[in-house]
């Protein structure tokens, strides 16, 4: 009570005002460490706020798509995705400060990818998280019968599609961030936090493995 | 380099990730190798049957839209909202329903459940958002023939539109707003000089749809109601009674 009566003195509105008027000039002030005036200290953090959430916007939501189709591919379902993409923007907001890197797709892709991650690991307990394990991932057996072009050249999209979908959850993220995003080696070895050797390795046990099952259904028909 | 050591390096020089000697080295060894070219070629025909714009999950159209208001929640506690460039504007008239609001929102929070309390916060926020932005209505007109099927494909129900301007309450617009996860249409009304706006969505919890009940929340009025399967609320910092006049209004139409 005491505290909020202190809002509506004279001089802290005054001092308001001013601030409102001149607009991003006091929020580079306020960053140099000038003078805070403890009345108006909220008022003062929501235009600061304000100007820090649309620099982000800016930034981050034209990856949007890359950001929902990674997820949406990890999730499986789109309520699931939505909800990922959603934590992972707020999460990202919140850490905006800590990104000073050059590839913001990279940083936000990154954070989309862990905010999965767990979000599976609460839904499926440990189940999915068996096949996250890099041993596991390596029993896959390679392209026997060796696989040929003309199966993956006549494969339709949607045995493509579910031969994506059933993927290792780890080779399907290399695939989609190389494949569909383009995404160089370094920046899934960002994203993955795994060393760029292993993204090489597992990008080509990914597309061992994809060629194998397009195979294999080829042969199904 | 052998084969062996060729197909380890076979993906970085597909990915052109190899400095240039090394991927000198492959090409040579492409070109005189079938087996390693056949390798190369099934990454080419991969690489093409992937390369389909159909395979990639377009987000939903309004996502991007549900993404800002979310970090603009985030953002923006609704205890900051007062301090919001409103003030500017009227301080002394904001610093009392600060006051006033923060003593009701203390006390209200001691009564009803905490969900609740943060549904009326939320629907609070979102109409005082709408006032001090620039999204106060998508749809401006006092027809209701062309309100209501502008929800149409929006939400997921019809909600009721009458314009009430003989009674006072003036039909102004419609707008898609977004409360704990669900689309929610929301008419706005004038009275006076206040906005009411009245937020429909869909029944969320059954068991707790109760009588019609009033809530206060930093010197906004809000009145809920359930009718036909729909939740209501009507927010506005018009007087109490205006509001339960246009509560009253509604639910008669409505019934």
């Amino acid at each position: 009570m005491v505290l909020l009566s202190d809002y509506s003195t004279s001089s802290g509105y005054a001092v308001d005002e001013e601030k409102i008027s001149r607009g991003s000039a006091v929020m580079e002030s306020e960053m140099k460490g000038d003078k805070i005036n403890i009345a108006v200290d909220a008022n003062q953090y929501g235009m600061n706020d304000q100007g820090r959430r649309i620099h982000f916007e800016n930034q981050m939501l034209p990856l949007m798509p890359e950001a929902y189709n990674l997820a949406r591919w990890i999730m499986k379902n789109e309520p699931d995705a939505r909800d990922v993409v959603q934590d992972a923007y707020l999460k990202a907001f919140r850490y905006f400060e800590s990104f000073h890197g050059d590839s913001g797709r990279a940083w936000l892709l990154r954070i989309v990818r862990n905010v999965c991650y767990d979000a599976l690991r609460a839904r499926d307990s440990q189940r999915n998280i068996v096949s996250l394990d890099e041993e596991t991932a390596a029993e896959v057996p390679d392209s026997k019968p060796s696989p040929n072009v003309l199966a993956i050249q006549n494969s339709t999209k949607l045995r493509i599609r579910e031969a994506l979908e059933a993927l290792p959850l780890e080779f399907k993220t290399v695939i989609i961030l190389r494949e569909f995003d383009g995404l160089s080696y370094k920046e899934i070895s960002d994203i993955a936090g795994v060393p760029v050797g292993t993204v090489m390795s597992r990008l080509s046990r990914a597309r061992r493995q994809l060629a194998a099952l397009l195979q294999e259904e080829g042969e199904n028909v | 380099m052998n084969c062996e050591e060729i197909l380890t390096l076979l993906d970085a020089y597909f990915d052109n990730e190899l400095d240039l000697a090394k991927t000198i080295a492959i090409e040579e060894h492409l070109r005189t190798c079938a087996s390693c070219r056949s390798q190369y070629e099934l990454r080419v025909a991969l690489r093409s049957r992937l390369d389909d714009p159909d395979l990639r999950y377009a987000a939903p159209n309004d996502f991007a839209d549900q993404i800002r208001k979310r970090l603009a929640l985030s953002s923006r506690p609704s205890r900051k909202i007062l301090s919001f460039p409103v003030v500017a504007w009227i301080p002394a008239a904001v610093a009392a329903a600060a006051v006033f609001g923060a003593f009701v929102y203390a006390n209200i929070g001691r009564l009803i459940p905490t969900e609740t309390t943060s549904l009326v916060a939320e629907v609070a926020s979102d109409h005082i958002r709408s006032l001090i932005g620039t999204h106060l209505i998508d749809v401006e007109s006092s027809d209701q023939h062309t309100v209501k099927p502008w929800f149409a494909g929006k939400v997921d129900f019809s909600p009721p539109v009458r314009d009430f301007a003989d009674q006072g309450f003036k039909l102004v617009g419609g707008r898609l707003d977004y409360v704990k996860g669900n689309n929610v249409a929301v008419l706005v009304y004038r009275f006076k000089s206040h906005y009411v706006s009245l937020f429909i969505c869909r029944e969320r919890t059954p068991e707790a749809a109760p009588e019609q009940k009033s809530f206060d929340y930093q010197g906004y009025n809000l009145v809920y109601w359930n009718a036909n399967g729909l939740d209501c609320w009507a927010v506005s910092d018009a007087a109490p009674g205006a509001l339960h006049e246009f509560v009253k209004i509604q639910r008669e139409e409505h019934s």
